[in-house]
């Protein structure tokens, strides 16, 4: 079968040359890197717009470049829904004639369905209210969202979004987060996502490629791959995924990493605007995570979640000790769910902490951060 | 109006304004494509364009109408010899409209350029992923975006073509009625002798310059915020 994506491309940067191959079938591919990393630049020259880029572009086996054979598919032609950093709005038109501004021909399977899927990326993304608004008027987010429907409504056969919540602050972004799962969950094209926030990778990937210097450094599951770049780093946020199992007056319990109730790990977060049944993720800063060896009796902390030791990476500041979710008693089979913890070094030393060891993960139902679903308004 | 100025004069004027405003037309269409291909495209030999472009800033107007007048005569490579019929450019309207388009073609082509370079290529780019073909990238984008520069950009073509006097005098002659345009016509009055005429036109074509400039001026400011 052809790959869903593929891509072989050099481009000459002023710092490095972008020396970049890969093959995906990810339904969502994570770009991770810092910035600087050449990013923005490989997903310009995916979308044809660096025309010095040497190299092959396919997307489900179709060229749409390839400088061996001098072949080129000029950019009308290609189907590429690009949302750029900048969201690149056209400043001369409204909201709504930015929505339509496409020209692609209908879809032979569903041909006269262009109002529907208008009616469906507005819908999605909230933008009803915003349609006659000058684009001038849009604060950060809602330029995203409005360049995120654009797109979608162009029906492409690609969807690459550069860092669509890199121009908005920290809490906006954990707010628009769950319109893009919501997005992903709702498109049947390939999306190529960059970011530099492990976070969003791990909510909304399910393959990451992580680029520095303009190369590959690491390619894998994104939470895998993202803990192994983060050795250097004081905190890094756990992304767990779970179904909602109860709901209490104030925090509800999620089974993470189970098929079903008895396999699971149930975890309380604070209650949000969800469902029993519903799928939520939500993150957990490394450094709320407490490790005992025994359970501690007579806490306030909801969670007392016994693991198992798999890693320990020493580091200046603190340690970063890799834990994975163990159900049930300790010693009983643990499951595929990883979680950090974040402490010192002396604090290793002391409770022995080594690899295997069995010991117990503390932390707060508030220190869940909901990523998704979206929080009520 | 016929009070203070006499037919003649009106005539100067009214065959200024036909021969500015032709030129404008004419020069419209080339020096809006010439500029926004040399904003946008990288290619062999655009600087020695870019210098042919700005030329005719630099030469005399008179020796430009001396080549557009070797170009047009009966043996020329234009004239009625060579193209099989008479273009009836030379001492008519129609040679006076083309000297001025000559003359201003190249500040309309540089001005529109750099109209055109204001705008962020990126937009052009996504308007073309989005399925518009670069030509209807131009028409929906490029010239919209561009428009207030180059409205200017026309504004300063037609006012250089106003003032036009060297190229014209020589391709169109100096005929009341026909060609004589107020600069010809100013130009008349000092040559007869007749100064306070001189200074009524003098006086007209400064207010007739002044407005001019004062539009296009106008379109260059930044859009006041709603």
């Amino acid at each position: 079968m052809k790959p869903a994506l593929a891509v072989s491309l050099r481009l000459s940067l002023a710092q490095f040359e972008l020396n970049v191959e890969f093959e995906s079938n990810a339904r969502c591919l994570g770009l991770f890197g810092p910035s600087g990393s050449g990013k923005t630049s490989l997903l310009e020259a995916i979308a044809g717009w660096r025309r010095d880029a040497r190299g092959r572009v396919a997307v489900a086996g179709h060229v749409l470049s390839d400088s061996a054979t001098g072949a080129r598919v000029p950019l009308h032609g290609r189907g590429i829904g690009y949302v750029p950093q900048d969201a690149l709005l056209f400043p001369h038109w409204n909201v709504e004639r930015n929505l339509r501004a496409h020209r692609r021909p209908q879809r032979a399977s569903n041909p006269g369905d262009a109002e529907g899927e208008f009616e469906r990326a507005v819908d999605m993304l909230g933008l009803g209210d915003l349609l006659r608004r000058s684009t001038d008027t849009l604060s950060g987010g809602e330029r995203q969202r409005v360049a995120l429907a654009r797109a979608l409504i162009s029906r492409p056969a690609l969807l690459l979004f550069d860092e669509p919540l890199g121009g908005v602050d920290v809490s906006l972004r954990r707010r628009i987060l769950p319109w893009l799962v919501r997005l992903r969950d709702a498109v049947d094209v390939p999306i190529v996502f960059v970011s530099h926030d492990p976070t969003e990778v791990q909510v909304l990937c399910d393959e990451v490629i992580a680029l520095e210097r303009g190369q590959v450094c690491a390619r894998g599951a994104p939470a895998a791959t993202l803990r192994a770049l983060f050795s250097r780093e004081e905190r890094f946020e756990n992304v767990l995924e779970g179904r909602v199992v109860h709901l209490g007056a104030s925090t509800a319990r999620v089974n993470v990493g189970g098929v079903d109730s008895s396999t699971g790990v149930e975890i309380h977060v604070t209650r949000g605007n969800f469902d029993v049944g519903q799928r939520v993720a939500f993150a957990l800063g490394s450094d709320d995570v407490l490790l005992a060896l025994t359970p501690p009796a007579g806490l306030s902390a909801r969670n007392v979640i016994p693991c198992v030791v798999e890693s320990i990476e020493v580091q200046s500041h603190g340690s970063r000790v890799d834990l994975r979710l163990a159900p049930g008693a300790l010693g009983a089979p643990g499951t595929l769910v990883q979680l950090s913890a974040t402490v010192s070094a002396e604090a290793i030393a002391q409770l022995g902490i080594a690899p295997g060891l069995g010991l117990y993960a503390v932390f707060k139902s508030s220190s869940c951060q909901l990523l998704s679903p979206q929080e009520r308004e | 109006m016929s009070a203070l100025f006499d037919d003649a004069t009106l005539a100067a004027v009214r065959i200024t304004f036909q021969v500015a405003l032709g030129a404008t037309l004419l020069v419209c269409v080339p020096a809006l494509a010439l500029g926004y291909t040399l904003a946008r495209s990288r290619f062999f030999g655009k600087s020695a364009i870019e210098t042919l472009v700005a030329l005719p800033l630099v030469l005399p107007p008179t020796a430009i109408g001396y080549l557009l007048l070797a170009l047009f005569a009966r043996d020329g490579w234009l004239g009625p010899r060579s193209i099989g019929f008479d273009p009836g450019v030379l001492f008519t309207a129609r040679g006076a409209i083309l000297a001025s388009a000559v003359v201003s073609f190249p500040l309309v082509t540089r001005s529109a350029r750099a109209a055109f370079e204001t705008i962020d290529p990126r937009l052009e780019s996504m308007a073309k992923s989005l399925g518009y073909t670069p030509w209807r990238t131009f028409l929906a984008v490029s010239l919209p975006l561009a428009r207030r520069g180059l409205m200017a950009a026309l504004a300063l073509g037609f006012g250089r073509a106003l003032g036009e006097f060297g190229a014209t005098v020589i391709v169109a002659g100096n005929i009341p009625g026909r060609t004589q345009t107020l600069a010809l016509a100013i130009f008349n009055d000092i040559q007869l002798g007749d100064n306070s005429h001189a200074l009524t036109l003098v006086g007209l074509t400064t207010a007739i310059a002044f407005g001019v400039l004062w539009i296009s001026e106008r379109w260059l400011e930044p859009r006041a915020r709603k």
